[in-house]
């Protein structure tokens, strides 16, 4: 796997929609501008409705651009945020692991994936800001389990640090190539047609130009 | 404010607000010292409990400080930038008086709005709809590029509404613009609001023509494309709204 600089680039192959949920101020907007464009702002507002971020990577000697959303954590914002789950292929729950209740929330979100996002969805959990290993609520075993128990990808990560970042995100778009290789992510139909409609329907309104829409015709684009 | 915290729901009112406080107008130092956090904690969780319905909801923090930099630069001399300015030093009487001006004044902001707010959010729901129904008006051809895009409104205008454009210009800029709002009242917030944002667009809309739905996200969300506004820029927008206000106004069916 390695990656390419341009993120602008409309030379790919493969176009996954990412969501990034999880409770309010557990660094979500960090681990994003952290893996896109490296950077990390500690003063960073609280995210209001959704913003995005894209980085394409390479896997398999296939070029993946990841369009990551980035939502609001607060409860107030569910009902909203629940749209733009419409067509994503992958969501990366995130924790705090210095603060339990966020990681109680977990299981939460992942139910609001199961209500609103289409079955085969990866999703992987992440405990962020393991650079505050001394304030650590959360261990890491414990967690470990849980994901193993609800086959989610896991690790734990640091914005701050940038630990372990790309390898959080790298997993996770690894995990939704092999998946839609596997053609588990059936286009054209099968069980829950509505919402691999509304699948189908976002990936082609979001091709952004119309060579990309020849590059990415002939392949398994998603 | 110990004897306040009734139960579980005051609980979690209170923590959100404590995590929202410090990453309030992180780019103006003025709202990094201790004073101004512990009254902006005060006058939101006294709305908060007092407006169960919607209790605190992220961006209402960003709402109060219009009101608290103004109520605050009435007492410093002219020669004092408010925005650098470190409110330890004035007296607990003055400042409960600002505490209480801007809690007053906020609370009438949010009567207007408060739809906004409550579950599901129907208030903004109905101006990010309003402005989709303005902009396929007023500038078919950008709204035309938005839908072949793949563009949908609440993507980029949702903050607009929620923040009252606050994450778009400078808190100097939305003083400006607050003022024409208040003068507006009660509907400077919640209709006339609508008008600006399709001003505020329409100002991109060369640049946004050319753009893909990428470029037009990351172009929209990006709050630098204002940062060498005047109250001249907001000036103007304030008053393409107004005149587009007025032709519309009451005239529903030009909307349909």
């Amino acid at each position: 796997m390695s990656d390419t600089a341009d993120d602008y680039s409309y030379d790919y192959e493969y176009l996954f929609k990412i969501v990034l949920i999880g409770d309010s101020s557990v660094g979500k907007t960090n681990l994003l501008s952290r893996f896109t464009r490296d950077e990390f702002n500690p003063d960073s507002r609280a995210t209001i409705g959704v913003e995005f971020a894209t980085r394409t990577v390479e896997i398999d000697g296939k070029r993946v651009k990841a369009q990551i959303w980035d939502t609001a954590g607060q409860e107030r914002y569910r009902a909203i945020t629940a749209a733009y789950y419409r067509g994503a292929v992958g969501a990366l729950v995130v924790y705090d692991i210095s603060n339990s209740d966020s990681y109680e929330s977990v299981s939460r979100w992942l139910t609001e994936m199961k209500d609103h996002a289409d079955a085969n969805i990866v999703i992987a959990l992440v405990g962020n800001k393991s650079d505050l290993e001394h304030l650590r609520a959360v261990p890491t075993e414990e967690a470990k389990n849980f994901a193993a128990e609800n086959n989610l990808v896991f690790t734990e990560a640091s914005a701050l640090n940038a630990e372990n970042v790309e390898l959080t995100f790298h997993q996770l778009i690894k995990s939704i190539y092999e998946m839609v290789s596997n053609r588990k992510f059936d286009m054209d139909g099968g069980e829950g047609g509505a919402t691999n409609n509304n699948l189908k329907g976002n990936t082609i309104t979001l091709t952004p130009a119309p060579k990309d829409q020849k590059i990415s015709k002939g392949s398994n684009c998603c | 404010m110990g004897q306040l915290f009734r139960g579980e729901k005051e609980q979690t009112v209170w923590h959100q607000i404590t995590i929202d406080i410090p990453r309030t107008n992180p780019s103006v130092k003025l709202y990094s010292f201790e004073t101004t956090q512990r009254s902006l904690e005060k006058i939101l969780y006294l709305w908060a409990i007092r407006h169960p319905a919607s209790g605190y909801v992220q961006g209402i923090n960003d709402l109060a400080t219009p009101f608290y930099q103004v109520f605050l630069n009435h007492y410093l001399k002219d020669d004092v930038n408010v925005e650098e300015f470190d409110p330890k030093v004035v007296p607990k009487e003055l400042i409960n008086c600002i505490e209480a001006d801007t809690y007053w004044c906020l609370t009438k902001v949010l009567d207007t709005i408060q739809d906004n707010y409550i579950h599901e959010q129907p208030g903004i729901i109905r101006q990010v709809t309003e402005l989709k129904n303005l902009v396929k008006r007023d500038e078919p051809m950008l709204s035309q590029h938005f839908e072949n895009e793949g563009i949908d409104f609440i993507q980029f205008s949702f903050r607009w509404m929620n923040c009252m454009l606050m994450r778009e210009l400078s808190i100097e800029l939305i003083i400006r613009m607050w003022d024409t709002y208040i003068s507006n009242y009660p509907t400077g917030f919640n209709q006339f609001h609508v008008y600006v944002c399709c001003a505020f667009l329409r100002r991109f809309s060369d640049q946004l023509l050319e753009m893909d739905f990428q470029d037009i996200i990351m172009f929209l969300q990006d709050a630098s494309k204002t940062k060498d506004w005047t109250h001249d820029d907001v000036e103007m927008m304030l008053s393409e709204a107004f005149v587009w206000q007025s032709l519309y106004e009451n005239a529903t069916a030009h909307l349909k």
